[in-house]
């Protein structure tokens, strides 16, 4: 499919690209933008979970020993003070946690605005922010712009993403780096230059100290440079590839080095034992179709179905639609040169999805996460719902009547086509980890069929109410919400700071339950200590019990 | 450029799955019972439900709901953690849309009705069993002898005692009302609540068996009406004891005086698993009935059991 100057496009419409550009930039930047302050507003209803509290321990002691730096250098860049920071949580690479100290540092300076966990917060929900701006230009740049307002729209409007966007934790910046990436890596394909190629590294570099999701781009692009290759082979070509794989391959554990003072001493060793962690991940407890797994072998089927089961079912058509117009232009890669950096891109597309899933074919890989594990998936399926979309609002718009319809039919077809997507996302977003499609009966069909509700215990930021209404100085025992999470509301003072977190329930006056089957337990465990199997709240998305609270009988 | 009328057509199905999805959101979200619902039912429940009766709520899922608003006057710990249905001639079943309790499936439908989002049944036991003592309620009452004992004969006495006390992480809690048999508190005879293999809460009694060199731990209970022909009872281990599948086996064996009544060991695995074993008139006998726990490596083990006599 061709536009008026014979360039074609995924979407149909002609790509926008060339002068054009900046101001693609820019609109791509106010999407994202308005992403980001819509999960500012929205931040305040999702509770912190377990993992982020352990992240702001771990951003405190980074902040100290960058003010440590800044004072003694030569004490800090030491080993003892190095160890001292960057012990905390040395199983994940630091930049995401550097970006929250320096958030918490800077915003700190201003009395914390926004609440102080948010200033943790800020750089993950800007993350989110950067894949909505560059799926709008790769996305517009590949399919016009439709397909690129499509893209941002598929990516952001998925409730679990949505959730996952709002937290200090890795998955939605490195889903965002992934992108970033692959992007950078693509265009030092097609418009090659030394600087283009450097960019791609150093993103690389940044994704590698983001998350070990990272370790999946060099199978990616390495797999996409041999296949694209082979649509267009040349000298050239394989130059091109072999300078952008290559300044990865170099650059890319420098920047990672360069960012985590853990690596600047022993650093076989502590290299060694991170990569080592990750292989050997412990197994955690996740419920599927009623049965809670806990070691392998896991279900095979686990991520498509959790995926068909927790993503719009238009999103997922749309991006049938885009993938099958990928398919074509593959078929039609040997046409034109345009043809070729097409099928090229949608190549790349569908290795950005096929290799973030590839993991969970092994019943190996652990699935304690849900959907959280394969999100840098989610970006280049979202491009291909763009072009899905893009491809049907040209169908729409050929079936109407010249005047003034035409002009309507992408907001003709955005609004249907995002309306639902929309409404999921945003109905609730406290409970946007437990939300399911309609194609499982929502929220309350996902339980009948088993399927995991919530983990992290961040829920308890849904219960706020009561917790504030117990009498003064009453122990509560948390259950899943981690210390550092509690802590961190009462900083905020969203939760009184006279009521005592208690590890267990027997001394407790109060109790939470954050539902997970394997937990169950702990449930009955509360119904002995507090003397009743009757809650006093039960709170939880579309009538589904996902937070119970209890109170000691008097 | 022209597009085919299939292809303009398929555009047009295409977008109709957007309004469609919204409205089955819609839907779902609006046929979700709210807090309102569930207390407007307890007066149904209350005015419906006899004495005895078994409360339910479905799915599964809902049953928090019902617990909250019903309260433990019309859903009972003996009720929520039983050990099972046979004991129940009626039962009254809320449900919220698309529930089903399969407990009560072969029960007999005598009514059904419906209040605002919420259905309700009530259902009729075909072959109810009649209980008439119930060894958990005297453990919990303190009326229980409890001992670890030697194979000598030799005994150390577990007295009842009221010292709260945290029970650790994935273990039964543990009521401040219990058997003390050492300094050990997972080594207390007390009533608690498991999770079992389907995670369903059952009411029992953990009694685990003894570290070395004592044999095995004695539940001793007296008072049984000599009418009773018949003891019934379940046993198993928590759910995060029984999925490993990899522990030492524990053994129950019960005792009238001196003489067996039955026995049965559990292995790992086997879930809440149920005996019944005829007590020929034997109950109400001078030494009373005893359970006896006891296995090789299975020190501290949480085996929970519960029985009945009809």
């Amino acid at each position: 499919m061709k536009d008026a100057q014979g360039r074609g496009a995924l979407g149909g419409a002609p790509a926008t690209e060339g002068t054009s550009g900046r101001g693609e930039w820019a609109r791509g930047a106010l999407l994202g933008g308005a992403y980001v302050a819509l999960l500012v507003s929205t931040s305040g209803a999702v509770g912190y979970a377990r993992d982020e509290g352990i992240y702001f321990q771990a951003a405190e002691a980074y902040a100290a020993w960058l003010d440590a730096l800044a004072r003694e250098p030569a004490r800090a860049l030491g080993r003892e003070a190095i160890d001292a920071a960057f012990g905390v949580n040395h199983e994940h690479p630091p930049l995401f946690k550097l970006l929250f100290a320096l958030s918490w540092r800077a915003l700190g300076a201003l009395g914390w605005p926004l609440g102080e966990g948010l200033s943790f917060r800020l750089p993950g929900m800007a993350s989110a922010g950067l894949a909505v701006a560059l799926l709008y230009r790769w996305g517009g740049r590949a399919g016009g712009r439709a397909a690129g307002l499509g893209a941002a729209l598929a990516f952001a409007l998925v409730p679990t993403t949505f959730f996952h966007a709002h937290l200090a934790c890795f998955d939605v910046p490195i889903a965002a780096l992934w992108l970033l990436t692959a992007y950078a890596y693509e265009r030092s394909l097609a418009s090659p230059s030394w600087p283009r190629a450097a960019l791609a590294a150093l993103a690389f570099g940044l994704a590698l100290a983001t998350k070990h999701n990272s370790w999946l781009l060099p199978p990616a692009l390495g797999a996409h440079a041999l296949a694209s290759l082979a649509l267009a082979p040349g000298r050239e070509a394989a130059r091109r590839r072999a300078r952008a794989l290559g300044l990865m391959a170099l650059v890319g554990p420098i920047v990672l080095a360069a960012l985590w003072p853990w690596l600047w001493h022993d650093a076989a060793s502590r290299l060694a034992e991170y990569v080592g962690f990750h292989r050997r991940h412990d197994y955690y407890n996740i419920e599927f179709l009623g049965t809670t797994y806990f070691r392998p072998p896991f279900p095979r089927s686990y991520a498509w179905v959790m995926t068909a089961a927790s993503l719009p079912l238009v999103t997922m058509v749309l991006a049938a639609i885009g993938l099958a117009a990928g398919a074509r232009a593959l078929v039609a890669a040997a046409t034109t040169a345009r043809a070729r950096e097409l099928a090229s891109t949608a190549l790349l597309w569908a290795l950005g999805v096929v290799v973030n899933y590839a993991p969970w074919l092994s019943t190996e890989t652990p699935i304690f996460g849900g959907t959280k594990h394969w999100l840098p998936a989610y970006p280049f399926l979202a491009l291909f719902a763009g072009v899905g979309f893009a491809r049907l609002g040209l169908a729409l718009r050929a079936s109407l009547p010249p005047r003034p319809f035409r002009r309507l039919a992408p907001a003709a077809a955005a609004l249907p086509a995002f309306a639902a997507p929309a409404a999921e996302t945003l109905r609730a977003p406290a409970w946007s980890l437990s939300a399911y499609a309609p194609q499982v009966g929502g929220t309350p069909g996902a339980a009948s069929l088993g399927l995991n509700r919530t983990f992290w215990g961040h829920t308890s930021g849904a219960v706020l109410d009561a917790l504030n209404a117990l009498p003064p100085g009453a122990a509560v025992f948390a259950h899943d919400t981690g210390p550092g999470a509690w802590r961190m509301l009462q900083r905020e003072g969203r939760l009184r700071a006279d009521l005592r977190f208690v590890d267990a329930p027997a001394g407790a006056d109060a109790a939470l339950y954050h539902h997970e089957p394997h937990m169950a337990i702990v449930e009955y465990a509360i119904w002995v200590a507090l003397g009743t199997s009757a809650p006093a709240l039960v709170r939880g998305p579309d009538g589904v019990p996902t937070v119970l609270v209890y109170q000691r009988r008097r | 450029m022209r597009l085919r009328r299939p292809l303009a057509l398929a555009a047009w199905c295409a977008l109709a799955l957007g309004p469609l999805e919204l409205a089955l959101h819609l839907a779902a979200a609006a046929r979700a019972p709210d807090e309102l619902d569930w207390a407007r039912a307890r007066a149904s429940v209350e005015a419906r439900r006899r004495e005895g009766d078994l409360v339910v709520a479905s799915p599964r899922w809902a049953e928090p709901h019902a617990r909250r608003a019903f309260g433990e006057g019309l859903m009972p710990l003996r009720d929520v953690a039983r050990p099972d249905e046979t004991g129940y001639a009626r039962a009254l079943e809320v449900a919220a849309p698309g529930g089903r309790d399969g407990a009560v499936a072969g029960w007999r439908l005598l009514d059904a009705w419906a209040e605002g989002r919420l259905s309700f049944r009530l259902w009729e036991n075909p072959s109810p069993e009649r209980f008439v003592f119930d060894f958990v309620d005297e453990v919990e009452a303190g009326r229980a002898e409890v001992f670890w004992a030697l194979e000598n004969g030799d005994a150390a006495d577990c007295p009842f005692a009221d010292a709260a006390v945290d029970a650790p992480w994935g273990q039964p809690g543990l009521p401040a009302r219990r058997y003390v048999c050492d300094e050990e508190p997972r080594h207390s005879v007390a009533v608690t609540v498991i999770d079992d293999l389907g995670h369903r809460p059952r009411r029992c009694v953990v009694t685990p068996p003894p570290p070395q060199p004592w044999r095995e731990v004695v539940v001793r209970v007296r008072g049984a009406p000599p009418s009773a022909g018949l003891v019934a009872g379940h046993m198993g281990l928590p759910y995060l004891y029984e999925r490993e599948g990899v522990g030492a086996p524990v053994e129950l064996v019960l005792r009238a005086g001196g003489d067996e009544i039955g026995a049965l060991r559990h292995r790992d695995g086997e879930g809440w698993a149920r005996f019944a074993w005829p007590i020929g008139g034997r109950a109400a006998g001078a030494g009373g009935l005893s359970i006896h726990v006891s296995g090789a490596g299975a020190e501290g083990r949480p085996l929970c059991w519960e029985a009945r006599l009809r």
